[in-house]
């Protein structure tokens, strides 16, 4: 009797929150994963079993890597911006300025702001010739690109959005590991005489280290994931190079129709992502300190 | 540097109308062990921290040697501080935590790691040099703490009640180990503490610290044995000092029952009120029914000692005596005690009033 008991405890707080994660998640991967071996139209009703083939599609294709090297060039110029500023943002508006609240609550608003509106915000910013950074630009006599127009630049256009908009994200993480260290430590290299960047490296760094893994993690997934600022300001262009991979995932499966090489794709992005975090999370031994 | 002068500091915090040091007036001499010792919220740790450098002076002057050194920053001053709370570094290694005001000031590889290896072996921490300091004893850690000051060869030492977060055993050996390290060094060092009995077995001089206020500087003996206030008294010996009431008619001690203590050595004004001090150990049982009677409340056997824990005309009063005594709860003992052995302070004031005859003469 106490053991279908125990079971039917085990039951309850194990199996029912596994239902939504089997039903949303996992069966959903499953089917994809299955998909990716297919030629699905996404319209029909049946499909041919092709083996590896959309595989070899995307590893012998020039888009894949075009895209492929839009999603590292996005995600290492999002992520460690976006970490270095969070955490200058942080340190400057430490406890005991004026007016401190307003201006973290200033800079973390981006955050709360949706990518949508702000895409569309910074699309008439970037306007080359009307929009509001241009005119800024010329007002200086200083050179006026043209930003979401030029396959140069609107990569760079979209990282600075997407850094703008987690900077102050990150800054929240860090105004609370900072607050965390003893004060005593600061106390001990002011009596030994550290310079502010002897501080900072022998402190600040190795102190938040566990708030920079938790972020570059994130922000990491967060970068491969980024649809809403492509989509709204470029649909992936100028000649694809806005286009990451999920963003191709996206125009081969709902503008192309081409499921089974969509699937493959995400099943591709599923694997890069896990890769990531692993590693992130194996190399972290070495320099995140508890 | 190894003298410290300190001329009427006060210390006012910005946000802050009151003073929470009044006038602080200390001359420490080379190679002294100075105690500040106080309840919390003395002042004790803010007059330290002043003269570390961490907190600002707001009025006053303090001088180390000859040198006035109100706006010199903390790393100019020569000193090494020891944390209550250790603040060693996580993510060091012992050797690392030791030799890091060394690898700040951009010493030599070769002469940092003699100097953290030879403090190392001073403080027995040769084998731990590669832990991390969660890897190590309250005890280890706070050796630690102690090794990173060694190292600089600074010449005077601060120590923030670096004993309070370990268990009662430790303090006491770490507290040998700081006085046979002060011996060795001969650094001029100020400990604070909130632990008379730390600031009796290891001052060379005691400043006993009072609501900001400096109550008595002296050696431990001078302090114990001829307290200058009421406060002192009670702050310092364990278990506390006694207090009754009383008066002073003809040069005798009265108490307020009327019953009559005995002649003063020295004379005195006639009072009408009085507070007599009386040390555990100046009260013995008698056997003879006349004394104090105490009815006993509480008997504590200490090893050494029996505390006697009673009340006498309705004061709490703790007598020190023989263990072989047999006493117990409810009893009622008659105690006695010699008029020579007493302290007397003023009502108001809380001044002793030995101390005020000095004055006048």
């Amino acid at each position: 009797m106490s053991r279908l008991k125990k079971s039917m405890k085990i039951f309850i707080f194990l199996g029912i929150p596994l239902i939504p994660l089997i039903v949303f998640w996992f069966i959903p991967m499953i089917v994809s994963l299955w998909l990716s071996l297919t030629d699905w139209d996404y319209i029909s009703p049946t499909f041919n079993y092709v083996a590896m083939d959309n595989y070899t599609y995307a590893f012998t294709s020039d888009d894949f890597y075009q895209a492929l090297k839009n999603t590292v060039i996005f995600g290492v110029f999002t992520v460690i911006p976006t970490i270095i500023i969070g955490l200058c943002l942080a340190l400057l508006l430490r406890e005991g300025l004026k007016g401190i609240t307003f201006f973290r609550s200033l800079m973390f608003s981006p955050w709360i702001t949706p990518m949508v509106a702000m895409s569309i915000v910074w699309a008439w910013i970037y306007e080359p010739d009307v929009g509001l950074l241009n005119q800024v630009l010329g007002f200086f006599h200083l050179p006026q690109p043209d930003w979401l127009h030029s396959s140069k630049s609107a990569l760079w256009s979209i990282i600075i959005v997407t850094v703008w908009k987690n900077a102050g994200w990150a800054m929240l993480f860090y105004s609370d590991a900072l607050q965390k260290i003893p004060r005593d430590l600061y106390e001990v290299s002011e009596l030994e005489g550290a310079s502010a960047w002897q501080r900072l490296r022998t402190i600040v760094i190795p102190l938040v280290s566990p708030t920079t893994l938790f972020l570059g993690i994130m922000l990491a997934i967060e970068s491969i994931q980024a649809y809403d600022q492509i989509q709204v300001m470029t649909q992936g262009g100028p000649s694809g190079s806005t286009r990451t991979l999920l963003y191709m995932y996206y125009q081969m499966a709902f503008e192309q129709f081409n499921m089974g090489q969509a699937t493959a794709i995400s099943t591709i992005i599923v694997v890069i992502t896990g890769i990531l975090a692993l590693t992130m999370f194996y190399v972290s031994k070495r320099w995140v300190h508890y | 540097m190894s003298k410290i002068k300190m001329k009427h500091i006060k210390k006012r915090y910005d946000d802050k109308n009151d003073y929470v040091i009044h006038d602080f007036n200390l001359n420490i001499e080379e190679n002294e062990f100075i105690v500040f010792v106080g309840p919390s919220g003395c002042g004790k740790s803010t007059t330290l921290r002043m003269i570390a450098g961490l907190e600002s002076i707001t009025s006053g002057e303090l001088w180390m040697d000859d040198k006035l050194v109100n706006d010199v920053e903390p790393k100019d001053r020569d000193i090494a501080m020891v944390f209550q709370n250790y603040a060693l570094f996580p993510h060091y290694n012992v050797f690392d935590n030791i030799a890091f005001g060394l690898k700040m000031q951009k010493h030599k590889k070769q002469f940092i790691k003699k100097r953290v290896e030879e403090a190392a072996e001073i403080l027995g921490l040769t084998d731990y040099l590669k832990r991390k300091p969660k890897d190590l004893s309250g005890g280890q850690r706070q050796r630690v703490a102690l090794g990173r000051a060694i190292v600089r060869d600074a010449h005077i030492f601060l120590m923030d009640e670096p004993l309070s977060n370990l268990d009662a055993k430790l303090r006491i050996q770490m507290r040998k180990e700081i006085i046979n390290l002060h011996r060795r060094l001969g650094t001029t060092t100020i400990y604070v503490t909130h632990d008379q009995t730390e600031a009796m077995t290891m001052a060379s001089r005691i400043v006993v610290l009072n609501g900001g206020y400096i109550e008595q500087i002296g050696t431990p003996e001078e302090v114990y044995n001829t307290p200058a206030t009421k406060f002192v008294a009670e702050f310092m010996g364990s278990p506390p000092m006694n207090f009754l009431e009383g008066s002073i008619k003809n040069n005798q001690l009265i108490l307020h029952t009327g019953e009559v203590l005995g002649n003063l050595p020295t004379t005195f004004n006639d009072l009408e009120k009085v507070d007599i001090g009386i040390r555990a150990e100046n009260l013995t049982v008698t056997e003879e029914k006349q004394g104090l009677m105490m009815t006993v409340n509480h008997v504590e056997l200490m090893g050494a000692d029996l505390h006697i824990h009673g009340v006498v005309n309705g004061k709490e009063i703790t007598v020190r005596e023989d263990p072989k005594n047999k006493v117990s709860v409810n009893d009622t003992l008659f105690l006695k005690t010699n008029v020579e052995n007493v302290h007397l302070f003023d009502v108001q004031s809380g001044k002793s009033l030995f101390e005020r005859e000095k004055v006048e003469v």
